[in-house]
Order: C-alpha cells, then sequence, then structure tokens
C-alpha cells in the first residue's frame, strides 16, 4: 500500500507541475511579451488555460495532504524548515488567483485592470520560483537541523545560488510549457507563428537555466551530475527528454500540432524523474548527513492503507471528470 | 437565520405575493451577516473549546507549535494578508452593485416579476 501512496504522490507533484505549470507560465509569457502583441497573446493563453485552471491547486493540495497524513516528519521538516519561502509561495497562489478572476469578473473595466493584471503577471512569476526554490532545498542539503542561529536554521536553508538557479529553471519550465500547450488554441497562421517564436524563445530559456542549474550545482559541491547520469534510468529519461524536444521543434516546423502537448508533458516527466529517481526513496537530503526516505520516515501502517484506499476510491471519482472537464472544453471550442 | 429560511420556503409554495413584499426583502437584507456570523461563531467553539489540546487528548497545542522564532510575524502576515482581501471585497461588491442598473435593464423581463408576460 506504501507504493500506491507514494506513486499518488509523484503523480500529483507531476500533475501539478505540468498543469500549474503552463497556468502559472501563461502569465509568465504574457508579462515578458511587447505590448504590440499582449492582447493576443492574452487571449490565446486564456483559451489554453482556461479548462484547467481552478482544477490545479487541487493537486498541490493532495501532494501536501499526502505528505501530512502519510509522511508526517518529512511534511514537518519542510514546513519547518521552509516556512519563508511556502508562505511567500502560497500568498503568490492566493494573489494571482483573486487577480486573475478579478480581471475576467469586475464589472467596471477601468485603471483597475492594470493593477489586477501587474498582481496577476508578478505572482506568476514569484509562485514557480519558490516552488523551484523548495524543491532545490530538499536534496541541496541545505536543510540542516544542527545549525544553531536562526539564518542558518530558516534562512541559509533556502537561499542560496543553486535554490535560485533551480527556481529560474522551474519559472523558465512553466513558460515554455504554457507556450507549447497554447500552440493548438491559435486560429489562424500570425497567431501560429507567433507562439511558435515564443516557444522557440523559451525552449532558449529553458537550456539556458538548465545549464545554470548545473553550474550552480558544481560551484555548491552538490553531485548533481553523478545523481543524473550514474544510473541508467536517469539517463534514459535525459535521452527521452531531448528526443522529446527534438520531436516537439519538428512538429512546430511541420506545423502538424496534435502530439506537442503530450510530448511537452512527457518532457518534464522525464525531467522529474532524472531529478528525482537517483536519490529515491529519500526524498530530503538534509545538510548533516542524514536523510529523510519515504519508506522509512512514513506513518503507522493502518495510517498508510487507509490513505492509500481513499487516494484510490477518490481517483475513481476525480479522474474521469477530469478528463470530461478537458474533453469538453475541447469541444467547446470547435 | 431558520425563521427567515422557512418563511421564505412558506412563502414560495403558498403566498407568493410576500416574495416582492417590502418587509421580506428588508429582512433578507438585515439577516444576510448571520451566516457568517453562524459559521466564524462554530469554528470559534470548536478551536477555543479543545484548548489546550490540538488533537483532543493526544497532543497538546504547545508541543505542536512550530520551533521556528519569530512565528508571530507569519500570523500578523497572514492577518494582514485576510484585512487586505475583506478590504477588497467590500470594493468590489460596492463596484458590482453601483453597476447594477448599467448592467441590467430593470424594464428586462428577466429581472422583474412585473413584467413579466403572463
Amino acid at each position: 500500500m506504501i507504493y500506491v501512496v507514494i506513486g499518488f504522490l509523484w503523480l500529483s507533484i507531476c500533475l501539478y507541475v505540468i498543469l500549474g505549470g503552463a497556468d502559472f507560465g501563461a502569465g509568465i509569457v504574457e508579462l515578458f511579451t511587447k505590448k504590440r502583441a499582449r492582447d493576443k497573446t492574452k487571449e490565446i493563453m486564456y483559451e489554453s488555460i482556461a479548462p484547467v485552471w481552478e482544477a490545479n491547486h487541487m493537486w498541490l493540495i493532495i501532494a501536501i495532504v499526502i505528505l501530512f497524513v502519510g509522511f508526517p516528519e518529512i511534511y514537518t521538516t519542510m514546513s519547518t524548515y521552509l516556512h519563508i519561502p511556502l508562505v511567500l509561495m502560497l500568498l503568490g497562489i492566493i494573489a494571482r488567483g483573486t487577480a486573475f478572476t478579478f480581471r475576467h469578473y469586475d464589472a467596471v473595466k477601468d485603471n483597475w485592470q492594470v493593477l489586477y493584471t501587474q498582481i496577476f503577471y508578478y505572482a506568476s512569476l514569484l509562485t514557480p520560483f519558490f516552488l523551484g526554490l523548495i524543491a532545490a532545498a530538499t536534496v541541496s542539503g541545505s536543510i540542516n537541523p544542527d545549525a544553531t542561529t536562526f539564518l542558518d536554521l530558516y534562512i541559509f536553508s533556502w537561499l542560496n545560488w543553486f535554490g535560485v538557479a533551480v527556481g529560474l529553471f522551474t519559472v523558465s519550465l512553466c513558460a515554455y510549457l504554457a507556450s507549447i500547450f497554447s500552440l493548438r488554441e491559435t486560429t489562424d497562421r500570425l497567431e501560429l507563428g507567433l507562439m511558435i517564436k515564443k516557444s522557440h524563445q523559451t525552449m532558449i530559456f529553458v537550456v539556458i537555466t538548465g545549464v545554470l542549474v548545473f553550474l550552480t550545482a558544481y560551484l555548491s559541491d552538490i553531485p548533481l551530475v553523478t545523481w543524473v547520469f550514474s544510473k541508467p534510468l536517469g539517463v534514459m529519461a535525459t535521452v527521452f527528454a531531448t528526443v522529446a524536444l527534438g520531436l516537439i521543434l519538428k512538429a512546430m516546423h511541420n506545423r502538424k500540432l496534435l502530439p506537442v502537448r503530450a510530448l511537452a508533458g512527457f518532457q518534464i516527466i522525464m525531467i522529474l524523474v532524472a531529478a528525482t529517481y537517483q536519490h529515491n526513496p529519500n526524498i530530503i537530503l538534509l545538510g548533516n548527513g542524514q536523510y529523510l526516505s519515504l519508506l522509512q520516515h512514513v506513518a503507522a501502517p493502518k495510517t498508510i492503507s487507509a490513505l492509500g484506499w481513499a487516494l484510490l476510491l477518490g481517483s475513481l471519482f476525480i479522474l474521469p471528470f477530469l478528463f470530461y472537464l478537458m474533453a469538453s472544453f475541447s469541444k467547446l471550442r470547435k | 437565520m431558520i425563521c427567515i429560511g422557512s418563511v421564505y420556503l412558506y412563502a414560495v409554495f403558498f403566498k407568493k405575493e410576500w416574495l416582492t413584499k417590502n418587509w421580506l426583502l428588508k429582512t433578507f437584507f438585515f439577516a444576510t451577516p448571520f451566516g457568517y456570523i453562524a459559521l466564524e461563531a462554530g469554528w470559534t467553539v470548536t478551536e477555543v473549546g479543545r484548548q489546550p489540546w490540538i488533537i483532543y487528548g493526544i497532543m497538546r497545542t504547545v508541543d505542536a507549535v512550530t520551533p521556528m522564532p519569530g512565528i508571530q510575524y507569519s500570523f500578523y502576515f497572514f492577518t494582514a494578508i485576510f484585512v487586505s482581501l475583506s478590504l477588497i471585497i467590500i470594493f468590489l461588491l460596492r463596484r458590482q452593485i453601483q453597476m447594477v442598473p448599467k448592467l441590467y435593464d430593470p424594464t428586462d423581463a428577466q429581472f422583474n416579476d412585473k413584467n413579466m408576460k403572463s
């Protein structure tokens, strides 16, 4: 049963990064669009994230609940030492959601729109940045429960160059996903050309920030290269991700866009596999050489079995409806 | 709250003409905050009533609190967020209400029973 629970944890994190990431990315891409093309971009982006944007944060909630119920020790460590970035990320999620809603539903369209839009942009930028920062902190060994000062315990547990690089990488991944996902929402050649250009730009950013991640990992003595390339699965995942990138480029070149969404999603999953599998089942590597493992630091077997059944039954209800939601939205447009 | 609900249901089924009467609409207006008060009061009772336990009989609140110092700043932070969100909602609802005459034509049959064609 423990493997069912871990599987669901992994699934919800993957789906959050893919769907939620595309959602955040919409704001980021819009922010970095020139004024001239902004309205057009906004329209296309809205079309592409509309079906899932309310449902996205469900995956984050599921991941948090699984950690809270099934792995209380891991949850405690994260929420204690990463309190500040978690709160900032939460603020970003709240600000983003409210600003997005006001932007679309406020009865009066006046200068307040500018404020909503600005909040929406910067919250879209900061939330995935902190998400990446948090993810980086769990593996970089920067969380050190043996430290004595406030700064070492609660600030430098997440604030370091590697974390910043992973944050930037997450931001570019989100922008990349959003522009790839929006490709099929375009209605004419001009729009398609615009979004393909954006996809190319964000792709370049992903590669640059990816290099930055490896560089900062090297400089901060984090054996990222060994993690990713020492085991066959990591190498395979990297190869698959690169092949998918090539296929997406080819599909965009030939204007055959049917597989791009699936390929981009696949790519993200491969990146997550490459980044997390190597120290699996250890999920948090601490600064004092200890680690927190998904198999050892787990709740009582009874709790896990109840949680597993709850997740299995729950997914019977949620997953079909999620697919129905997406299907009905894509039919609506035709 | 329950009274006004029962009166409403009675009116829907037996006294249709009550629904447009001023006294009923005014009572509705004054009853609006009751739901929120009931919700908050219930929440306060469960949270305050179980102290000093956070999980009744198993874990005390003192033991559950985070070891991180300066947690009061998180409290101030979240209080500020909620206060600003409440101010925003007042502001937005005011705008929404001000726009009602412009958005909805009072002579439109959909929004006015008196104009409904029988």
